[in-house]
């Protein structure tokens, strides 16, 4: 039986609501998404905290994996939408405000890595150009494909993947 | 790109949430269940009517699924029969004033429901379907303390 | 003349006395007219008060339980009823207006008017068209109404608070737990969640007017699929949703965990500062 045999297999199991078959897939798929997540985040607390999301998500939508990709394919899917969605509703609460109208700028932290490597190169890079290029050039998706996830029109990300690939390379 | 192991092993955390989930699944369906049995107990007409007793201090969120709209579709049919069963009992403007809230409840589903086929899986749009549903009930248990 | 009048009117006084074991269950029915509950720190149930003529007081009463109606549903009584604080108390009406003070239990009416106030373990008020006021200080309140107003202030750790057309008025504090629900009414959510309250705020048509407390820390988020969403607060605006319809707006306020969450699916809201 190949992995995505097995995958099946237990998904129709979680579909009949067999948390212990739930498991197994998330154990087989946690590297990945993890993996994807903190390319996305570029912070590893907060990238632990989305693939927790990302697997109660697939839990509760467990019934609308039809088989017709693989589990993998449609588990990524549902990780860069909850990530997405997370990040969008993040990036609002910009300013922490004290209701003496005091505001407080509230940054994201930024995490300096030792290891010289394209991970760490993609935590230094700002958040919206960083999304952009982790879901191009490293997940493969199409302009159109993130401008739908994103909200925002193709040029613009574009416009984002240049900066992105700019940065890197200097 | 590579895996990258989480930092910890997530999945304690994410099981206890999905059992979470999960009772809270539960405690939704108790209620509606309790409310159709109210119902039941209504149509025997028992001379008092015992309220209906809370289930918990704060209420239970209502998951949505295709279970909900056939219960729905149930509440509202004893609702309607209770009301026509009543007509003698209620005043006019008691009688008038549970309409008027069911045609409130049933415009507010209609119109989300609609919404919800363009937007399938906006979680603000599945929670007010959720507290439609819920007032439907409510207003059963409403009328139902009324006799 | 006037007294020959009441007396064609009103039947005689009414006083009836009954020790009360603690917990004891009081039922009460009584169409129309007033009914007053007072918890004192007796252990006996008095009730005092008058029926009109053409109505029958059924009063039965043991150590664990007392029950006391007025027949028939046209009947109306004026009663003063004082009942132990540890008693639990169901009391029904059709109009008659209800108005308790430090009693625990269940209170409705189908249009009356019920006002309840003082410390209490725990209460629940209906009405399907009348107005309800709380301002208790309790574990948990549970009020809904249909038509009527619903205004719950005090201080209370669980609040459950549902409409269908009525308007809300929520200024609760100490604040652990809060839903509130309507489908058509306006919101007036004033109550403060502290640094770790949790409250949900649900609104199909009706309008929400969110105060912030000052003291609160945690964050909120609020959402609108076709209503418009407006922000008093300095350098906070919402969002035009990526599909067009609809806003959205997230905040953190000073620092907590506590979280205020609004959906609306067309009512407008409108968040400001204390």
């Amino acid at each position: 039986m190949t992995e995505r045999d097995d995958d099946v297999a237990l998904v129709r199991r979680v579909q009949r609501g067999d948390l212990d078959a739930f498991e197994p897939l998330y154990r087989r798929h946690a590297g990945r998404t993890y993996a994807l997540c903190l390319r996305l985040t570029g912070d590893a607390q907060v990238a632990a905290e989305r693939v927790q999301d990302v697997f109660v998500r697939a839990w509760e939508r467990i019934r609308s994996f039809r088989g017709e990709s693989a589990f993998g394919s449609w588990l990524h899917r549902l990780t860069v939408n909850v990530v997405l969605g997370e990040l969008r509703s993040t990036r609002r609460r910009e300013a922490r405000i004290m209701l003496d109208d005091t505001a407080v700028a509230f940054a994201p932290e930024i995490r300096i890595d030792e290891r010289i490597d394209l991970d760490a190169a993609l935590r230094r890079l700002p958040p919206g150009a960083r999304i952009v290029f982790v879901l191009h050039d490293i997940e493969g998706y199409s302009h159109d494909e993130i401008a739908e996830f994103l909200g925002n029109a193709p040029g613009t990300v574009r416009a984002q993947l240049w900066k992105a690939r700019h940065m890197l390379a200097t | 790109m590579k895996d990258i192991d989480p930092p910890y092993d997530l999945w304690p955390g994410i099981r206890s949430r999905i059992q979470t989930r999960r009772r809270w699944r539960a405690g939704g369906i108790i209620t509606s269940v309790i409310a159709v049995a109210a119902i039941a107990l209504i149509m025997i007409r028992r001379p008092q009517t015992v309220p209906i007793t809370q289930i918990s201090p704060s209420s239970v969120r209502v998951i949505v699924d295709s279970a909900d709209a056939s219960n729905d579709a149930r509440v509202e049919q004893e609702l309607l029969e209770e009301l026509e069963l009543r007509r003698g009992e209620l005043r006019p403007e008691t009688e008038a004033a549970v309409r008027a809230s069911l045609q409130t409840i049933d415009s507010a589903i209609t119109e989300i429901r609609t919404e919800m086929t363009r937007r399938p899986n906006d979680p603000a749009l599945a929670q007010l379907l959720a507290e439609a549903y819920a007032h439907k009930v409510d207003l059963m248990k409403l009328l139902a303390n009324a006799s | 003349m006037i007294a020959l009048a009441l007396l064609l009117i009103l039947q005689p006084p009414i006083e009836r006395r009954q020790a009360l074991t603690p917990g004891a269950g009081v039922k009460i029915f009584v169409p129309a007219g007033r009914v007053h509950l007072i918890g004192w720190d007796k252990d006996t149930l008095l009730v005092r008060g008058t029926v009109s003529r053409g109505s029958t007081f059924y009063y039965g009463a043991y150590h664990a339980g007392v029950k006391i109606s007025v027949d028939p549903d046209s009947g109306s009584a004026t009663l003063d009823v004082y009942v132990p604080r540890s008693s639990i108390v169901s009391i029904k009406a059709v109009s008659a207006d209800i108005e308790a003070t430090g009693v625990s239990g269940w209170f409705y009416g189908v249009s009356s008017r019920i006002r309840l106030d003082g410390t209490v373990k725990n209460l629940e008020a209906e009405s399907i068209s009348g107005d309800v006021t709380i301002g208790v200080t309790a574990p948990w309140v549970r009020g809904r109404t249909g038509q009527g107003r619903l205004t719950i202030g005090g201080q209370v750790t669980d609040v459950n608070a549902s409409t269908i057309n009525g308007a809300v008025d929520l200024t609760t504090t100490g604040l652990e737990r809060a839903r509130v629900s309507t489908v058509n009414g306006n919101i007036r959510f004033a109550g403060d969640p502290g640094t770790q309250g949790l409250v949900d705020i649900d609104d199909y048509g009706g309008p929400v007017d969110l105060a912030l407390a000052a003291r609160m820390g945690g964050e909120c988020d609020v959402t609108t699929v076709h209503g418009a969403i407006v922000s008093a607060i300095p350098s906070v605006r919402p969002v035009q949703d990526a599909s067009g319809r609809g806003q959205s707006l997230a905040l953190a306020i000073g620092h907590g965990t506590a979280r205020i969450t609004v959906r609306t699916f067309k009512g407008d809201v409108r968040v400001h500062g204390p």
